[in-house]
């Protein structure tokens, strides 16, 4: 079962997308509600989540920051972007995020673009 | 006898060799004797030519011998400047000087005379100049002052016009008496550079802006250009200024009004951007909870869900609702149509608390408030209930302990004279990490972009208390140890 890490810092949708994708078959390992927190919490995982649910607008560290440090601890996580700031989506995917979802997004957009990413995974196994 | 021919010879010789023309003429226009620089001035080949030129035939102006005359009739005559006609009609300036002198009834005129038409030139150029000078300078739409010796030694009209002074004012002036033009915060400077230039140094500003004071008291803002130049023989400071205040006026305007139009175009943009984030996190929530509970909306287990999904939705109506409000509020805030007026601390927080009550009950958020004097009043607005609502909504929110607690403490204070109302506020919740203290109320239209987390809240409230000129920032509850909660402390200006 692929584990997701959710970190938004709007806890009604750290909720839904909590509750839509364990729906989906998906083990979410944890939530966090900044960047900062998103780093120390991934920085402690034994086991590394295969995918990253990332907003980019949060308090202390934006998920711009977050990415850029969680890939140098692992390079294999997969991020993906969930934000409402279409201006960081050319930034955030140079950087290392493999998809970006414009906020507000239809939930099975949401389910495919996990899919797509779990489907790379397995090829890449 | 030998001593005197000797004596005879010698003196000719001295005749001969000085610079100057030497004659001896009569009333009647005869030339009796000269030397050789005398008919040489004149163009004349030899003594004998000149000789036999009439006196009145030098003269370029005949009338000029009767002058002569005029002069002589005192018996001697110093340096009469005349024109004189050379031999070839050409015309030079000398400078005669003559005595008379009486031999045997006659009278005789010893004339020495000097060739002075370069300088006369020189003269007539420097006429010409200052002519010039002055001409242009009267006509100038600048002032236009030498000053020299601490003394206006030349100002044009347009300088009593500027400063309010008279010219007969100007000229009664006592050595930099023309300070008091000068507004004191500039006076140090210009008088430094004025002296500068008056001596002639080299380390001066050439071009500055400075404050008049006009006699009716009026400051008025110059650009001034000088430098420093030869007048009269001595270094004196020519001082060129114009009047820049109508310039300085519009420029200010022009600056203020930029600064409104970017005042205007950040806070669009802050709409903007405002509405982009929150109102996109809104709909994120709305559409999911909505998709989610169409999805299960044909499973009886799931009615618990669905009841959740309908509070999300619920609860984001609320915020969107809320955000709508605030943005309002904030825009009056930004248009200046909040008015001030003395607002009952008490009866305003007692309002806020029973508010915020409704949603958190009494027993689950206990709010005490400290001893103060209940008819303290503040200046602020009906906004304040929003400050207070805000502060008190979200030392609950961010506390997950049961029961919440909030410990309100108000003291009077001063701050700059001026007298305050502090008031803490003291929770048991989350608290608030340091990098984040000053960044909660920072989401405002002068920022870049938003931070996030908790909607404009804060920001609303710092600008709401901005307008009443008090002041808010928050504070460890247990100093060093922001995890056993905050203090968000408001200081309003008592009325």
């Amino acid at each position: 079962m692929l584990r997701i890490f959710i970190v938004d810092d709007d806890q009604s949708l750290q909720r839904l997308y909590t509750l839509i994708l364990k729906e989906a078959g998906y083990e979410i390992i944890d939530v966090a509600i900044n960047g900062k927190d998103a780093v120390e919490k991934y920085s402690k995982f034994n086991e590394k989540p295969e995918i990253i649910l990332m907003d980019h607008r949060m308090p202390i560290k934006n998920g711009l920051d977050a990415m850029v440090e969680i890939l140098r601890i692992n390079n294999n996580t997969k991020i993906i972007f969930a934000s409402a700031d279409i201006s960081v989506k050319q930034k955030a995917l140079s950087l290392g995020a493999c998809e970006f979802l414009d906020k507000p997004f239809k939930m099975i957009k949401l389910l495919n673009v996990i899919q797509k990413v779990a489907d790379g995974l397995i090829i890449e196994r | 006898m030998r001593g005197d021919s000797q004596i005879k010879i010698d003196f000719k010789d001295l005749i001969e060799a000085v610079p100057i023309g030497i004659s001896i003429t009569t009333p009647e226009g005869e030339t009796i004797e000269c030397n050789s620089n005398a008919y040489k001035i004149l163009g004349y080949n030899s003594k004998e030519e000149f000789l036999e030129a009439p006196v009145l035939s030098h003269y370029f102006n005949p009338k000029d011998r009767e002058k002569f005359f005029e002069l002589a009739e005192k018996g001697i005559v110093e340096n009469f400047e005349v024109q004189l006609k050379k031999q070839d009609s050409s015309v030079i300036w000398v400078s005669i000087s003559s005595k008379v002198r009486k031999i045997d009834g006659n009278t005789f005129y010893f004339n020495s005379f000097q060739d002075i038409t370069e300088r006369k030139k020189v003269e007539q150029n420097l006429k010409e100049s200052e002519e010039k000078f002055r001409s242009i300078a009267e006509q100038s739409f600048m002032s236009i002052v030498i000053i020299q010796d601490g003394l206006f030694k030349y100002f044009n009209e347009r300088v009593t016009k500027i400063n309010g002074y008279s010219a007969e004012e100007i000229r009664n002036w006592k050595p930099n008496e023309f300070r008091k033009i000068i507004h004191p915060e500039d006076r140090k400077f210009v008088l430094e550079q004025a002296k500068k230039k008056q001596k002639g140094n080299k380390d001066i500003v050439n071009q500055y802006k400075y404050r008049l004071v006009r006699k009716d008291g009026e400051i008025r803002w110059m650009e001034i250009y000088s430098k420093t130049i030869l007048y009269k023989g001595k270094p004196a400071d020519l001082a060129m200024t114009i009047d820049i205040t109508d310039k300085i006026k519009t420029e200010h305007e022009l600056k203020e009004s930029e600064e409104k139009y970017r005042e205007a175009y950040n806070r669009a943009d802050f709409y903007k951007d405002l509405f982009a984030h929150d109102m996109s996190n809104i709909l994120q929530n709305i559409k999911s909870s909505m998709e989610l509970s169409q999805m299960w909306l044909d499973d009886p287990e799931k009615k618990d869900e669905i009841d959740q999904m309908y509070d999300i939705i619920n609860e984001q109506i609320n915020r969107g609702s809320s955000l709508i409000l605030n943005v309002r509020k904030l825009s009056s805030i930004d248009n200046g149509t909040i008015e001030k007026k003395p607002i009952n601390l008490q009866k305003m927080l007692n309002d806020a608390i029973e508010n915020v009550h409704t949603r958190f009950p009494p027993n689950d958020f206990i709010i005490e408030i400290g001893s103060f004097d209940e008819s303290s009043m503040v200046l602020a607005s009906e906004l304040l209930i929003d400050v207070f609502e805000n502060i008190l909504i979200n030392a609950a929110i961010h506390n997950k302990n049961k029961p919440k607690k909030l410990e309100i403490q108000i003291t009077k204070t001063k701050d700059k004279n001026k007298k305050y109302i502090r008031i803490e506020h003291k929770d048991n919740g989350a608290g608030i990490e340091d990098e984040m203290k000053d960044l909660i109320f920072s989401k405002s239209s002068k920022t870049e972009k938003s931070t996030g987390g908790m909607g404009i809240g804060l920001s609303l409230i710092k600008k709401i208390i901005d307008s009443y000129e008090g002041k808010i920032w928050v504070e460890d509850r247990v100093k060093g140890d922001y995890s056993k909660g905050s203090n968000f402390i408001l200081l309003l200006k008592e009325s």
